[in-house]
This record gives C-alpha cells, structure tokens and sequence, in this order.
C-alpha cells in the first residue's frame, strides 16, 4: 500500500468504520435500514451531537468538560419551572424560552467553570469533576429530589415533536430535534472553523505560550470556550427535558462518556490543537449505529458500556499513534 | 592507560539541525575531562548521548573497551555513569539519605526498607566527604550550594565509574565552588573518571588534566591543559565562523524605544536603555543576566514592579503582548520550538497567527481573512526566501533558519516598527545565520529598530551598533561602535565575585 492510501485510509478512518458497521448491522438486522428505525437512530445521537459541539472546543484548548451531563440536568429543570411558573402554553413562546434559558443558564455555568480553569488555574479534570457532583446535587435541589411535570404540550415540540405530516407518516416525518441540532452544530462548526476566535482555539490548543507571545488573550479563550461548552451542554438539556415533557433531576447521567468518546471519534485530540465539530458527528452516528444496532440485536444493554469505553481507548491509541508517525 | 569511556565517531541530528559531527573523545581514570565550547556548541548534546537520553544518529559509546546498547538513561546509570545536572534532581520534599538511595534502597531480606541502614550508610558517605549534613535533613531547606554535595554524595554512594558534571558552578559562590572542587580531586583520587563541562576558562587548571573545545556541533581541538594557557583555548572556542556578512554602517535615526529605570522584583532592576530607528542594539551578558526578563516585561508578556517604557516618546502600559503588537512592536523568543511557532501548523496559520484581528472580516463575529492571510505568508515566503515548497507547509518540518524566518515573516507582517530578538541565530548553521543578518539590516535600513538579545560574542561584534551589557539583573555598561571588542563585553559581563562584593 502506499503512502497516499495509507493516508487516505487513516485520515478517513471514522466514515470506513461508521460503514462497515452500518452495512454489519443492516446484514444482521432488517430492521436497521428501514427509515423509520434510521430516523429514530439520528434522533438519538442528536444530544450527544449538542454536548460534542461544546466538547470539541475545550478538548482543542487540551481541556475536558465531564459535567456537562448535569448541566443538562439543571437546564432541563430550569426550563420546566420557568414555563410552569409563567404559565405560558403557546408553542413557539414556549421554544423561545427554552432556547433561551438553554443558552443563558449554560453559558452562566459555562463562564463559572471557565473562570476555575482560566482565572484560577484548577485542572480541568479535577474541577469539572467535582462540578459534576456539584450540579447534580444542585439538579436535584431545584427539582425537589424528582421530575418537574404538569407541563403544556408545546413544551414536548422542540425534543419530541415533528414536521411534514403525511398519510404514511401521521405524525410527521423529520423530528424539530434533528433540524434544531443541526442548526446549533452548523453555527458552532463556522465559529470553529470560520472566525479569528475559531483560528485562536486552535492556537491556544497547540501551544499556550506561542499564542500568549503572539498576542493572544489565552485566558480568555479559555474562558469562551467552556461557556460555548456550557452553551451547548444547556440547550442539550432542554432538548432533553422537552422529548420526556418533564424536567428530570437524573437526565444527562452517564453522557459526558458518549460525547467524550464521539469527540475522540471525530479526531479531536485529547492533547489539543486539533479537532473538527463535523467530524465529532461521525463519531456521534458511530455510537448511535452502536447503541442502535446492539439494541435491535438485542444484545444486552450492559454490554453497550463495555463497548463504548473499549472504544474511546481505542480512538486515543489510534491518536497516539498518528501522532508518533509524525513524529 | 586503558581509557574507560569512549566516544567514536558520535554524530547527532535534529530535524534540520546537525547538532554534532564525528566527535571521538577517550576518558581515563583518574582524570577530569573538560567539555569547553560557547552555548549551542554541542557539549550538552554529547552529555545527553552519553547518559543515554539521546541516541546518537551515527557512532558509538565504550564503557571499558564494550559497547553499550543503553536503551533506557536507567541502564547507563546502572552501569555506572552518573551525570549532575545543571537543575538538581533531588526531591525536595524527602530527606538527604532517601534522595540518595532513591531508587536503590537498601532492603531487609522480607523485602521491606532498611532504614536505619540507609541512613547510617548516607551519613558516613557525607561524614567522609567531610559534609556538615545530617542525612536526616528534609532537602528543601538546603542551599543550591548543598543540594549539589547532596547529588555528588549520591554519587559517590553507587560507587560510578563515570561522573559527568554540567556546568555545575553557575550558581556557586567561590567558597562553595572551593569545596565542589575538593571532591573533584576526591573522586579523581578513587579513580573516578570525570568529565566537566564548563565555560569558565580559570577553572580548568584548577581541576582537569584533558580539555576537549566544542565549536558548531565539531570537537575542533583537544589539548593537555598543562600544555596550553587560557589564551589559545579561547581563540579555538570563539575562531568560528559567521558566514559572509559585512555590517553596513548604520545611521541612527529618531528614537523608537526608551525604558527608563525598569525593575523586576528578583529578575533584574533599574533598567534603563533606549533603541533608535536605523540600528540594532544588542544585549549581551551570560544566560541568567536577566536580558530576557527584561525584554518580556517591555513585550508586555509578564508585569515590571516599577519603571516605564516609552514608544516613540509616548508612555506605553503594555499589561499583554496584544498591546505591544498593537503598538508595532514584535518579540522572537529564544526558544522557537516551545515559544515561537506552533509547530503542528502551516507557514501560513504561523505568519496569520498575531495578525488575524488586524485584518479580520466582519460578519457578527470577526471572521479570519483566508485571502489575506495566504496572499502574506506566500509574499514573505518568497522575500524571505523560505526552503518550503508551498505556504501550507508544517513549521515542525522547517530548519531552524527557515523556522526563524517564519517567525520574522510574522512580525514583518505585523509591521512592527520595534523588533526585539531573543538569541535569534541559536541553532541555526553558518550560511542561514549571514543570511539572516543581511535580513535583520535590511529591516533596521527600511526604519526599523532591532533589540537584539545575544550570548554569541562575535555575532554582537559583528551585527551591533551598540550594546548593553547585563550581569545580576543590571546593565552594567553601554558599548557603541568602536569600543565594542570581546575583551570589553567580558570585563563588564563577568558577575562580581564574592571579595569584591565585600569590598563595595
């Protein structure tokens, strides 16, 4: 084989993967490839698909966000509350607030834990770990230890709701979830990708003292990037919130594994400076076509776990070694 | 005599860099070997090789007549050579005898650590040494002067048969470097084989029998040093080579940069010069004067305690880089690998890099101007003459020549008026260094203003108009034109010894 293929083949190795098993399952399963079930499966990975936009960023910066599960949480609560409390039961009135309370509480708690990491110099690890356990007991505080529900109908649209009815498909065809996430990965993509900031994230990234003495505002790089994190994390939750009709204390448990891990997929690196928002979504649909496929296989949920952490380890020693080639 | 470390024919390679050529050098026992050679001359790099944290790319190492296939630094201080760094290796936080023992503690036979044994052995390896040092000691309280003995007295606790000291009296008074040298002679009376790097010329004498003198990566001669005074050392050490390069006559015109009485808590003080368009102005002294602390503070890239700077007669407050950027102003760190360039990314995102806000398209948020950016990096790439193919090249691959200029590519995209360069032709070969000088004149004849931080003597002879000399964190003199010969700079860069100080 050589090089151009070697490179083409390693460079793309995230869409060779996400077919190969796409065509596994479909010769495993009939069910895989019906519209129905591949509708289902993009509306799955879309908030693993919120939650990865964020992550790419900070994990670029060569930081990490393992709270953003209870920041769901909290924003799923918020939300709820927010539109029991001012009775609201008009639909896009309805989407506005959650999009804004979304938006506004991710980036407060965003902000919170960037200033940690930049300000105060905490280890992202550590700090966002501990944050973790902090917001999930604070979920649990708002909500009264369970879901906040009573909710009007409106608020299921954003998460559960779906556009184009017709005679085959009563209740709609494309999910207001998949056209809403695309739209927030679009933007982030183009921020990452498009603006000077974009091109600084990167910077900062590879080497802080390179960007510093090349007049770059590291610190506050730093700072955006956990709050478009935080940003992202939040209108994740009440996505969330909005496809059970409830806001629920225990949302988000477990998801900051699935994002990380679709991330890494996508070819961000855990040590920074490199990293696509687009690509994480290949990663995304991989754990999707995952967690989809075993579940039609019916292979037992548990399983799923093993597998996904076995392959988070396998993207970093795949990253590793694309790194010590060119080196 | 059989020699018992040998080098033969050891070459060494970074990319783009050839750091050391056909070096073969014998140690015996006994003898204290001295490694001389200006900064970047390769005496470091070969110590590395020795100690086993290189690979050579050619060549090999003896150690009594056998060839040695260390493949971890371990292996080679298991098998005897020990090297004291210039940086102490010792934990602070544990106590003399277990720094000494680290790693090869003295066991009970079920395995669990012998205390007493290790500290009673620590003790009377110090107590021969002559030490006033209890083993007991927590080490974080010792002196610089004490944490060396410290590493020697490990040393000497694993019996080595090679002992290499790096620069070891940098940070020691006379006195202290009195008693260092006392167990120099110590460890050669057991029959130690040293070797001493080193560029303090008086010291030789005093210790070493053999000195090799390193010039650019090349081992250029090796002399008795009872057979040669300090006179003929010096001319091989600094007779190298700058490349053709002739320094144009340069008219200082109006003043671009005034500091006036800058001070650094604990890095330097009082530091006042100023830099004209038309000229470049050098910095010499030795590493650790404080020239580069003082050039970061003015760059805005850490704080001054007091004192002021001065653009084109205004006062200036830079609390950031982007500031000085903002005000024509560029800095090329020494160090391009860790602080100069991002070397995972293209030419082009390294000449974009401070300059992307300046020239930003606007679209809600400031949006990174693609054409600008290529259209730049291609223009300097080509004036410049950069060895790359296209602009989409990775820095990490460049030469160090070509990845300096890469990184005055960047500040001449920026347009700065004021230029200051931190050791800007380290590691870089003969015929890129003239041809980075004929591009640093250019840019001071087009109206910039060059401050030019140098260890290099001949290279501040040759490209300065004039020049500050640091020593302790102050400028002890200014140079201009004809006063500036070696034998000046040396005579005010020399730090203050301990009798003068008295005196004072």
């Amino acid at each position: 084989m050589n090089n151009n293929t070697k490179r083409l083949i390693t460079d793309n190795i995230v869409v060779i993967v996400l077919i190969l098993l796409v065509v596994g399952f479909s010769i495993g399963n009939a069910t895989f490839l019906k519209v129905a079930n591949l509708i289902n499966l993009v509306g799955q990975m879309c908030l693993n698909a919120l939650l990865a936009s964020g992550l790419t960023y900070v994990i670029i910066l060569g930081g990490i966000d393992i709270s953003v599960g209870s920041i769901m949480a909290i924003t799923g609560i918020l939300a709820a509350q927010l539109v029991l409390a001012t009775g609201v039961t008009q639909t896009p009135v309805i989407i506005i607030l959650q999009i804004i309370v979304g938006t506004l509480a991710g980036a407060v708690i965003g902000l919170f834990i960037g200033y940690l990491i930049a300000y105060r110099n905490l280890v992202p690890m550590i700090c966002t770990l501990s944050l973790m356990q902090a917001f999930r007991g604070l979920a649990y505080i708002i909500s009264g230890g369970g879901p906040v529900y009573g909710l009007p109908n409106g608020f299921s649209v954003l998460g559960a709701g779906r556009l184009i009815q017709t005679a085959s498909f009563p209740t709609g065809i494309i999910p207001c979830i998949i056209i809403f996430t695309v739209i927030v990965v679009i933007i982030f993509h183009l921020v990452l990708t498009k603006t000077v900031f974009g091109r600084h994230v990167f910077a900062v990234g590879s080497n802080r003292n390179v960007a510093h003495m090349s007049g770059i505002d590291t610190r506050r790089v730093t700072l955006l990037c956990h709050m478009i994190c935080g940003i992202c994390a939040g209108l994740a939750g009440v996505v969330a919130a909005s496809k059970v009709n409830n806001g629920h204390p225990a949302t988000g448990e477990g998801y900051e594994m699935f994002a990380i891990a679709a991330t890494v997929l996508g070819g961000t690196s855990l040590s920074g400076g490199a990293g696509s928002v687009a690509r994480a979504m290949f990663g995304c649909a991989i754990i999707a076509v995952i967690n989809n496929g075993m579940t039609l296989m019916e292979i037992n949920a548990y399983w799923q776990k093993v597998v996904i952490g076995a392959i988070i380890i396998l993207a970093v020693l795949l990253d590793m070694a694309q790194k010590g080639e060119k080196e | 005599m059989e020699p018992v470390l040998q080098v033969k024919h050891i070459a060494k390679e970074f990319p783009g860099v050839k750091a050391l050529e056909d070096i073969s050098i014998d140690f015996y026992p006994g003898e204290c070997h001295a490694l001389v050679g200006e900064n970047g001359a390769g005496k470091s790099t070969l110590i590395k090789i020795i100690a086993s944290i290189y690979k050579p790319t050619k060549g090999e190492v003896l150690l009594e007549g056998k060839t040695c296939n260390f493949k971890t630094p371990k292996d080679a201080i298991d098998a005897g050579i020990a090297v004291i760094q210039q940086e102490t290796s010792i934990a602070p936080h544990l106590s003399i005898a277990e720094n000494m023992y680290l790693g090869c503690e003295p066991r009970y036979s079920n395995g669990l650590l012998n205390r007493k044994k290790m500290e009673s052995d620590a003790q009377a390896v110090l107590d021969e040494m002559e030490l006033k040092l209890d083993s007991h000691t927590i080490c974080a309280g010792l002196t610089a002067a004490q944490l060396q003995m410290v590493e020697i007295a490990k040393v000497i606790s694993k019996h080595a048969k090679v002992v290499v000291l790096d620069e070891p009296t940098s940070s020691l008074s006379d006195k202290e470097i009195d008693s260092l040298f006392e167990q120099v002679r110590k460890m050669k009376k057991a029959n130690t084989t040293m070797i001493y790097v080193t560029h303090r010329m008086a010291e030789l004498p005093m210790i070493c029998e053999r000195c090799s003198i390193f010039r650019d990566g090349l081992k250029v001669a090796e002399y008795m040093v009872k057979d040669v005074d300090e006179k003929t050392i010096v001319n091989s050490m600094v007779g190298r080579e700058l490349g053709a390069y002739v320094k144009p006559e340069h008219t200082a015109k109006e003043e671009l940069l005034r500091v006036e009485h800058l001070t650094q808590e604990g890095k330097f003080r009082d530091v006042s010069f100023h830099a004209n368009a038309g000229e470049i102005v050098a910095f010499s002294g030795l590493v650790g004067a404080g020239r580069t602390e003082v050039m970061e503070a003015v760059f805005g890239a850490t704080r001054a305690t007091s004192g002021k700077v001065f653009l084109e007669g205004k006062e200036v407050h830079f609390k950031h880089p982007s500031e000085a950027i903002a005000h024509k102003m560029g800095l090329a760190t020494e160090d391009r690998r860790r602080t100069g360039l991002l070397l995972t990314k293209s030419i082009q995102e390294n000449v974009g890099l401070p300059n992307l806000p300046f020239h930003a398209k606007k679209f809600l948020m400031k949006l990174v101007n693609v054409k600008w950016e290529k259209d730049t990096s291609e223009e300097y790439r080509k004036k410049l003459q950069i060895k790359a193919p296209n602009i989409q090249v990775l820095c990490g691959n460049l030469s160090g020549g070509n990845q300096q200029k890469v990184i005055l590519s960047k500040w001449l995209a920026a347009g700065v008026k004021v230029l200051i360069l931190d050791e800007p032709t380290k590691g870089i070969d003969v015929n890129a260094r003239a041809e980075f000088y004929a591009l640093m004149n250019k840019f001071v004849e087009d109206g910039g203003s060059i401050v030019m931080v140098s260890s290099d003597m001949p290279e501040i002879i040759k490209v300065a108009d004039r020049v500050y000399v640091m020593s302790e964190g102050i400028i002890k003199g200014e140079l201009s034109h004809e006063e500036i010969s070696e034998i000046n700079i040396i005579s005010l860069a020399s730090p203050v010894s301990d009798d003068e100080k008295k005196e004072a």
